[in-house]
């Protein structure tokens, strides 16, 4: 059974939402997506939420229903889905199952994550403090939090350091990753940062945890995605007048492990999560890495950008930072890698995240990318997505067709 | 309340609440100045975190033992942000033979990959922690 995606739309990214309230983006996000589906909402069987924002203080029991009540819709489908970075990948999945399932023949995905590092207004500083050591601790675990982890960031840095050391990459090639990406961001109006830079701006940008500098990491960030998926019988009764865009091959798997693993099996740096929900989504799509002409993947750190499109087999192991040092990730290239900007140009509010990347490849594949459209074959994406450290990781495979 | 013994509630509430009695008596035994995991009497799989089962063959016939005093500095970063330590806060993975990979306060001069480090214990927020010193050659 085919599934399409018939509608999508994501907000500029930003710094910081000002002046709407995450019920007013939800309703503005879900009309844009009917626009761009072209459907009334009374075709809108079922929907599907991400948490209004990843992590935060404030809580959102019961968001699916109270956004269901706000609408004033009926639909038979109502829930919300959490797996940390992969929620918005998850909440699509979500989705194509209802479909398969045959009980719904549309779904919307609505997803969107506010910044939630803020004291919320009137608390005390020491209740903060209180309430965010414990929400450390839920999220880095009983041992690792007693160390002060208070953010991802450590871990990726470690992970990234032994990366650089075992596989001989150097500091100053790594510059490349953030270089390519914002100048990919150049053409997205959409995107967080569009600032060019020099390889040398990246060292000499703060420090933020060694050897990550500033302009290697994707930063706090709001934004909000919607995305429409019918079933085949749906696209046939009611045809979309854009190139229709199918979901060809779906792969996900997690391991065992939290952040960086404990256990000696793995080897850190790289992901096996990865690159078996890889091998899942590309065998049943039937086709091999070099088939693949444009790819948004879940890079949030430059050393992540790299391993990520290594466990996904787009470059061997050590070898990908070179296809960013030569320029070779852009719209002229044969693999365009991140076309939006990715996580570090673009903006990375992560329970949106996955949601964005399935945007722009619908809209590269769909050819409506203007001056980021990639040049010549443009018929094969994937949207990659993860969670932890890579812990787990969701691949989709996407085809526009005719 | 000063800021140190609101962290220090926190931390014991968080304990509590996101672990389970192996975690409860792995800092137990930090308190008594001893540094343990489990292993598992069936199979003899060591599991690091400790837990009251075998993550290996589900058994929950298991035994603590006392961590390997020497490691190697598996990969290691600083963090000027975080809440617990003074900076420069150097945290590291080190190696164990045989047990797996633990999140740890590195603690000596020009610390490098794959130098070898001993654990110590550390006084933090009403804890007893683990830490690693590097082993002078």
């Amino acid at each position: 059974m085919k599934i399409y995606i018939r509608g999508v739309y994501y907000d500029p990214v930003v710094k910081e939402r000002h002046g709407e309230t995450y019920k007013e983006v939800i309703h503005r996000v879900f009309k844009n997506v009917l626009k761009d589906a072209e459907i009334s909402r009374d075709e809108v069987d079922g929907i599907v939420f991400t948490p209004p924002a990843l992590g935060g203080l404030k809580q959102h029991f019961m968001h699916a229903h109270h956004m269901g009540h706000y609408l004033g819709q009926d639909f038979k489908v109502e829930v919300m889905v959490e797996n940390g970075g992969s929620t918005a990948a998850l909440a699509i999945r979500y989705a194509m199952l209802e479909i398969i399932s045959g009980r719904c023949k549309s779904v919307m995905v609505i997803c969107l994550d506010d910044r939630s590092d803020r004291i919320p207004e009137g608390m005390e500083f020491p209740h903060f403090i209180y309430d965010i050591t414990i929400a450390q601790i839920n999220l880095y675990g009983p041992f690792d939090s007693m160390y002060g982890i208070g953010a991802p960031i450590p871990y990726y840095a470690m992970a990234g350091q032994r990366y650089m050391y075992e596989k001989r990459v150097s500091r100053e090639d790594l510059n490349y990753v953030a270089v390519r990406l914002r100048e990919n961001a150049q053409n997205n109006e959409k995107a967080l940062i569009r600032e060019l830079i020099k390889p040398e701006d990246v060292t000499a940008s703060k420090e933020i945890c060694p050897p990550l500098h500033l302009h290697d990491c994707s930063i706090f960030a709001a934004g909000a995605a919607g995305i429409l998926l019918v079933s085949e019988d749906f696209e046939k009764s009611n045809p979309s007048k854009k190139r229709k865009v199918s979901v060809k091959g779906y792969g996900e798997y997690h391991t065992p492990t939290s952040f960086l693993p404990n256990q000696l099996k793995y080897v850190p740096y790289y992901s096996e999560a990865t690159r078996k929900a890889s091998h899942e989504a590309f065998s049943q799509a039937k086709i091999k890495p070099h088939d693949v002409d444009v790819a948004e993947i879940y890079g949030v750190f430059s050393t992540t950008e790299l391993t990520i499109l290594e466990d996904m087999g787009f470059f061997e192991e050590g070898k990908s930072v070179y296809a960013f040092k030569e320029g070779n990730v852009g719209r002229e290239s044969k693999l365009y890698v991140d076309p939006s900007g990715g996580r570090i140009a673009c903006g990375h509010p992560a329970g949106a995240t996955p949601a964005i990347e399935m945007c722009e490849v619908v809209t590269q594949l769909r050819g409506e990318a203007n001056e980021r459209q990639k040049k010549g074959r443009c018929d094969i994406g994937v949207v990659q997505a993860e969670h932890g450290m890579l812990n787990g990781s969701v691949v989709f495979v996407l085809e526009g067709e005719g | 309340m000063d800021i140190r013994e609101i962290i220090s509630r926190a931390s014991k509430e968080g304990i509590r609440h996101y672990g389970d009695s192996a975690t409860l008596k792995f800092y137990d035994f930090l308190k008594e100045r001893k540094f343990m995991t489990t292993k598992c009497r069936d199979c003899s799989n060591i599991d690091f975190p400790p837990r009251n089962f075998c993550t290996n063959c589900f058994s929950e016939n298991i035994e603590w033992i006392e961590i390997p005093k020497r490691g190697r500095v598996y990969a290691f970063t600083n963090q000027k942000r975080a809440l617990r330590f003074v900076y420069p806060d150097i945290i590291g993975f080190v190696e164990i033979e045989g047990v797996g990979r633990i999140l740890t306060k590195l603690e000596g001069e020009d610390i490098k990959i794959g130098d070898e480090v001993e654990w110590d214990f550390q006084e933090v927020d009403g804890l007893t922690l683990h830490i690693f010193r590097k082993v002078k050659s």
